[in-house]
């Protein structure tokens, strides 16, 4: 039973201090602290939180501009000593090779900035501080989004674009043409130019395209007009492999190693909030990446097949753009990861919608999750 | 709005407040009533259920009964508004050890927003941490954490203060510190509420204490009131013969009741007794022909008296 024997008049106590005035806090701020939109102070104070830790952005440097930079840097070392024995730094292959590289890696080292952006506030013990401002707790979720982001987007861009400038400018001479089966078709063709380019040298594309005896004219029309994507596929690997990707392919490639850094964030991110552990949702991170997915792409489970797609890193491989040749396949796993890419994609292909929406699926998927544990958890 | 009080309502207000962990209640039922512009102790043996209420109140766990007031706004339902003019120390106070002072003030300042970060440099200064401020927190000693906990407090120029064991890991002076700043903030109008199990330190810094025991307040009001409550003095006698003097006393029926300790003698006056009593005491004795060698008033203090009361329910239970 509690006794209740508060008095509370002026003068309460022994040292009779009586209470001032009220310290109103302004109407403004109080809007500001219910509303779940993050302030420019609240991103730019978080994105400090996080550049500040060594150990983390030493690593971001290393798997985002390091990879590119260092092997880069060694073959045009190399190339510089001795251009007899070491071809030119840039080439389509090399390109190749070192974005898919940088796909694996920006995935991994996104996710790990990721789980650190979700799990340092609970593990520094600054989370309840944070809570006991007032602030939305989703405000403060939604917070880590962009401060993250700024971090690893920028230098994903000045790797590729490092990438993008050796391969055009210390890069192996590009040819004219494309030689397809030895006849030269120009580079850089959208699919509707390939298909003009047929219609106008019928005879040509015949001996391009078409094993066997040369068809007619009319035939190859015909086959152009019924099949273009397969031929295009053709011409496309050709180019892909003699040839640099076009300016407009650079930029799609860029987007896509954009995408697949976002995507990698913002899972980490989520799992870090719902574990609110570093270390097991980074490692979850890992093994999905260099483990779960090159397992799925290259081994087709028949009743689980649209589970299978249901995995991120196969929508991602799938939304590949079509000038950046497949991963080096040396099959799933580490491997696999260290020759650049996972594999190429055994798993029957699947439409863009579901794809896009397999993509959108998992940021959003993930941003919910983790702005509800953090939401409802003990502070 | 809150029920009744004092003029502005209380600085905090519970009422029936409950919060379990699986089979353990560790709040239970509490009504609380916690006036505005004083110091107000909560205090409790650990593991009381000093934390959790605090956690409670503050919306970082959520209630499992009751309603809550802080500054009369009730929460959780307009916790944002309530918190707005609340800082706070749970537990100990922990930062990013990899930022600086300041860096971590940015930090929380951005999250209270509006003028929180013109207060920093102003925050720093008073709790002395001005000439550390740009050192990383990881090399703070835990005074100093200590009082960088406080400045976050003061970043929203609080009305209330909601410190939990603020005098945890602090040396003496570092106590004394603490104690001239809680002092000071109260002289500024505002209220501040500790948790302490620190007895001693309770009763030099606050005003009015409720105890709590087993997650439940069985006690609360302020600290005279409390101690005092019961009106009887207790007075310590030195003199020739006690044996004697306590039958002297006890005959007269001036005094409620006599214990003899070596070396002398405790005489309990009746309740209500005044000062004069003690002197009223002295003329029985030296009339009665004991010499008095001395006449002490002991004065009981929180801790006797906590003890006293925890002891009284632990017999009772």
């Amino acid at each position: 039973m509690s006794s209740v024997t508060t008095d509370a008049g002026p003068g309460y106590g022994p040292t009779g201090r009586s209470p001032s005035g009220p310290f109103p806090a302004g109407l403004a701020t109080l809007r500001r602290l219910g509303s779940f939109v993050p302030t420019w102070g609240l991103i730019a104070t978080k994105h400090l939180e996080l550049r500040k830790r060594r150990g983390l952005m030493v690593a971001v440097l290393l798997f985002t501009l390091g990879l590119p930079v260092i092997i880069l840097g060694i073959r045009l070392l190399f190339h510089a000593i001795n251009p007899a024995a070491y071809g030119p730094a840039g080439s389509p292959s090399v390109f190749a090779f070192i974005v898919n590289l940088m796909a694996e890696f920006c995935f991994i080292i996104a996710a790990t900035l990721g789980t650190s952006a979700g799990t340092t506030d609970l593990s520094d013990g600054v989370f309840r501080h944070l809570v006991v401002t007032g602030r939305s707790r989703l405000a403060l979720y939604l917070a880590r989004i962009p401060a993250g982001l700024a971090i690893v987007l920028p230098l994903v861009a000045v790797a590729f674009t490092t990438l993008c400038l050796v391969t055009t400018y210390a890069g192996i001479p590009q040819p004219a043409p494309v030689s397809v089966n030895g006849v030269p078709i120009p580079m850089h063709l959208q699919e509707t130019q390939l298909r003009t380019w047929v219609d106008q040298h019928p005879h040509e594309a015949a001996t391009a395209f078409q094993s066997g005896p040369a068809p007619s004219a009319v035939h190859i029309r015909a086959a152009a007009s019924r099949d273009l994507a397969s031929l295009y596929g053709e011409y496309s690997s050709e180019e892909i492999a003699y040839s640099n990707p076009a300016m407009n392919e650079m930029v799609k490639i860029g987007l896509w190693l954009e995408l697949v850094t976002a995507v990698g964030f913002m899972a980490g991110l989520g799992l870090g909030s719902l574990t609110g552990q570093r270390t097991v949702s980074t490692i979850l991170m890992i093994a999905l990446e260099i483990i779960v997915t090159p397992i799925l792409a290259t081994h087709v489970i028949p009743f689980f097949l649209n589970g299978q797609r249901l995995v991120v890193g196969l929508a991602l491989d799938q939304l590949r753009p079509a000038g950046l040749a497949a991963g080096n396949a040396q099959g799933p796993g580490p491997a696999g990861v260290l020759s650049g890419g996972r594999g190429v994609l055994d798993i029957p292909p699947m439409p863009t919608w579901a794809m896009i929406l397999v993509i959108v699926g998992w940021i959003v998927g993930w941003s919910v999750i983790g702005a509800w544990r953090m939401a409802t958890r003990d502070a | 709005m809150s029920r009744g009080g004092p003029i502005g309502g209380w600085a905090v207000e519970t009422h029936g407040l409950t919060k379990r962990f699986g089979a353990n209640v560790a709040v239970n039922d509490v009504e609380l009533l916690v006036p505005r512009g004083c110091a107000f102790g909560y205090l409790g043996p650990n593991g009381a259920g000093k934390t959790t209420l605090i956690r409670t109140l503050l919306g970082l766990t959520k209630a499992d009964g009751g309603t809550m007031f802080l500054l009369g706004v009730p929460v959780p339902s307009e916790r944002s508004r309530a918190l707005a003019r609340v800082g706070a120390i749970v537990d100990e106070p922990h930062f990013h050890p990899h930022l600086t002072g300041r860096e971590n003030l940015r930090l929380l300042a951005a999250a209270r927003g509006g003028e929180a970060g013109a207060r920093i440099v102003p925050s720093l200064a008073r709790v002395g941490l001005a000439d550390r401020a740009d050192h990383r927190v990881g090399s703070y000693s835990m005074g100093m954490r200590q009082r960088l906990g406080v400045a976050s407090c003061l970043l929203g120029d609080p009305e209330l203060l909601i410190l939990d064991e603020p005098m945890n890991g602090l040396d003496p002076a570092g106590m004394h510190e603490m104690r001239a700043m809680i002092d000071s903030l109260v002289d500024e109008g505002r209220t501040v509420l500790l948790s302490s199990h620190l007895l001693d330190e309770v009763e030099r810094t606050c005003d009015a204490v409720a105890i709590v025991d087993h997650g439940r307040v069985i006690r609360q009001g302020s600290i005279d009131e409390l101690v005092h409550g019961a009106g009887t003095l207790v007075v310590r006698l030195d003199c020739s013969d006690p044996i004697a003097a306590a039958r002297l006393i006890e005959e007269s029926g001036v005094a409620a009741g006599t214990t003899l300790a070596e070396p002398g003698l405790t005489v309990t006056l009746p309740s209500g007794a005044s000062r004069e009593g003690i002197a009223d005491v002295n003329r029985l004795l030296v009339e009665g022909g004991i010499s008095v060698y001395g006449l002490h008033e002991v004065r009981t203090t929180l801790e006797d008296w906590f003890l006293s009361v925890t002891s009284r329910l632990g017999e009772q239970s």
